[in-house]
């Protein structure tokens, strides 16, 4: 069975569609990021035109974060205050984000810088992310040399200001920095930046880890709903049909993370994301290193995109 | 099958008239003026029929030339730059055909050497127009061959060598394969009768491709409508995540 798609001008499999959305949901609900970093690439490769592919990816962040920040928020399991400050600085960095990438083109170093960075950015990540819970698990068991190295940037800046639900009495420059980077990034690399957030919500902003996925989806689900009205208003490249399939995989898929994410626990989960990211990186690395399937690639069947 | 029947009394009308001029003539139609692209649209297969005088000649070939409506266009090389796959060569297209069709009764190239192929529109090669760029002559020629490679492997530029057959009596009936890719626009159909490498007689024919139903609506209000049709796809995302959140909290209790 196939269903003809009245955007992207193609006939694709719904079956396939759902599943992939499945999967992106899953990933999504389990580790509270977007998961646009994984649906982008394979929607491209099963033959979606990349700038349909990359609305669709925000299109589906935005739903399937949507879908799991809606129980957070009942628990209150963010904190509010801290998320709109990143939030505001990270609207400002998808705005500056997308003049940097404009400009990246017009040099013809966008391509270079993305994957370039992508790379080192996820290598880094998802590295560090399997250490350090590898560490924790093997010091629960042995509890005199516990805690883990937090940065403690925040207490040492000046700007202080109370955020209550985390007990924190930080400064915000970090905050917001790490919003406007993200912002930055996102902009630049075409994703929502969860993987890149709960991290640094860990180990710089030193959160409290029951509020850690909560504030990041909403930040997510704010950046990933701003990109994709902007991109779907600019290029004009949303597919309602192939988003609603996407997303109803996504939603689903999304609570089957989020009730797989109770029951595994903290260090487990961030050794499970730290080896999805360390994967992707090695796919990626792949990428730089070997002959490319097809050296050429064309515009659209259509035309246009 | 009424279809078909009209269709060849109406050839064999003609017969006896073409059989009296003393040049070879030529007549051809298509089966259908339309294709639709519908929700479960996966390609589509146009027949033609038609008749030709063959005036005693033995070596007389039907081409036939399906064009889709011309559109922009852009093909990438990826290169390698210090061992690393990130270069990138882009070369864009003022007009190349969305769809090109050649369907013979033999071979092209058996049928006419290159030149008169490219004189007379019979190659996609031929069609494209590519933007001023500082490339040399022969890189363009590279980057064209390719973007016939790709797009011959999608389908949408193919070559039939034997799509096209004779009946009895001059008659002849082609069938051609459009693929699921196949863009909307107004298509033309040209019929060539070759003879000693040349066309001694050709017709122009059409045919409309079009979305038909919702594709069409959706298409047309994400053309019109830019600003709305992007907030209802972004409140189609926000409200599916906000009831499935609901509906599962009410599942798990």
């Amino acid at each position: 069975m196939e269903i003809y798609l009245p955007i992207a001008e193609m006939a694709v499999n719904p079956w396939l569609m759902l599943g992939i959305g499945l999967i992106v949901g899953g990933v999504s609900g389990l580790f509270g990021i977007g998961g646009g970093f994984l649906l982008t690439p394979l929607l491209i490769l099963s033959g979606i035109p990349a700038p349909i592919a990359v609305v669709s990816g925000a299109s589906v962040s935005a739903a399937a974060s949507m879908s799991s920040f809606i129980p957070q928020w009942e628990k209150r399991a963010l904190d509010l205050r801290l998320g709109l400050t990143m939030v505001t600085a990270g609207v400002m960095g998808v705005t500056i984000g997308s003049i940097i990438f404009r400009w990246l083109s017009m040099l013809g170093f966008a391509e270079l810088v993305v994957r370039v960075s992508y790379v080192l950015l996820l290598g880094f990540i998802g590295s560090s992310l399997l250490s350090e819970s590898i560490k924790t698990i093997k010091n629960a068991k042995n509890p005199k040399i516990l805690k883990r190295s937090k940065s403690n940037i925040g207490y040492l800046l000046p700007l202080k200001m109370r955020f209550p639900r985390s007990k924190l009495y930080i400064s915000i420059l970090p905050p917001i920095i790490i919003g406007f980077v993200i912002g930055i990034l996102s902009a630049i690399m075409g994703v929502g930046g969860g993987f890149l957030l709960v991290p640094a919500l860990i180990y710089i902003v030193n959160m409290p880890p029951s509020l850690v996925v909560g504030t990041s989806i909403f930040q997510v689900l704010i950046l990933a709903s701003t990109t994709a009205f902007m991109q779907s208003t600019s290029n004009g490249g949303l597919d309602v049909v192939l988003s609603s399939i996407l997303i109803i995989g996504a939603v689903v898929g999304a609570q089957i993370g989020l009730f797989f994410g109770r029951k595994l626990r903290g260090e487990q989960l961030r050794i499970l994301l730290g080896l999805v990211i360390i994967a992707l990186t090695l796919v990626l690395a792949l990428e730089l290193f070997l002959t490319p399937k097809d050296i050429y690639t064309t515009s659209s069947a259509g035309g246009g995109l | 099958m009424k279809k078909i029947i009209l269709f060849f009394s109406f050839l064999f009308g003609l017969l006896p008239q073409i059989a009296m001029a003393q040049r070879t003539r030529l007549a051809a139609a298509l089966m259908d003026d339309s294709v639709l692209l519908t929700s479960n649209f996966n390609g589509a297969k146009l027949t033609m029929f038609g008749a030709v005088q063959l005036a005693g000649d033995t070596n007389t070939d039907i081409v036939i030339i399906i064009r889709g409506p011309n559109r922009q266009a852009w093909i990438t090389k990826k290169s390698k730059i210090m061992g690393l796959w990130i270069g990138q060569k882009r070369v864009y297209f003022d007009a190349a055909p969305t769809f090109f069709g050649v369907a013979s009764t033999r071979p092209i190239d058996e049928i006419a050497p290159k030149d008169t192929q490219s004189l007379y529109g019979m190659d996609a090669l031929s069609q494209l127009n590519p933007h001023q760029n500082a490339l040399s002559k022969q890189e363009l020629e590279d980057f064209k061959a390719a973007f016939v490679n790709v797009r011959e492997k999608q389908k949408l530029y193919i070559n039939a060598p034997k799509a096209v057959q004779f009946m009895e009596n001059g008659l002849f009936r082609a069938d051609i394969k459009l693929p699921d890719l196949t863009p909307p626009g107004l298509y033309t159909v040209k019929v060539m009768v070759m003879k000693n490498k040349r066309p001694v007689d050709t017709t122009l024919q059409s045919f409309e491709v079009t979305k038909v139903g919702f594709e069409r609506f959706i298409f047309q209000f994400a053309r019109d409508n830019t600003f709305i049709y992007g907030l209802f796809g972004l409140l189609l995302a926000l409200g599916a995540g906000f009831l499935s959140a609901r509906l599962f909290r009410r599942i798990n209790g």
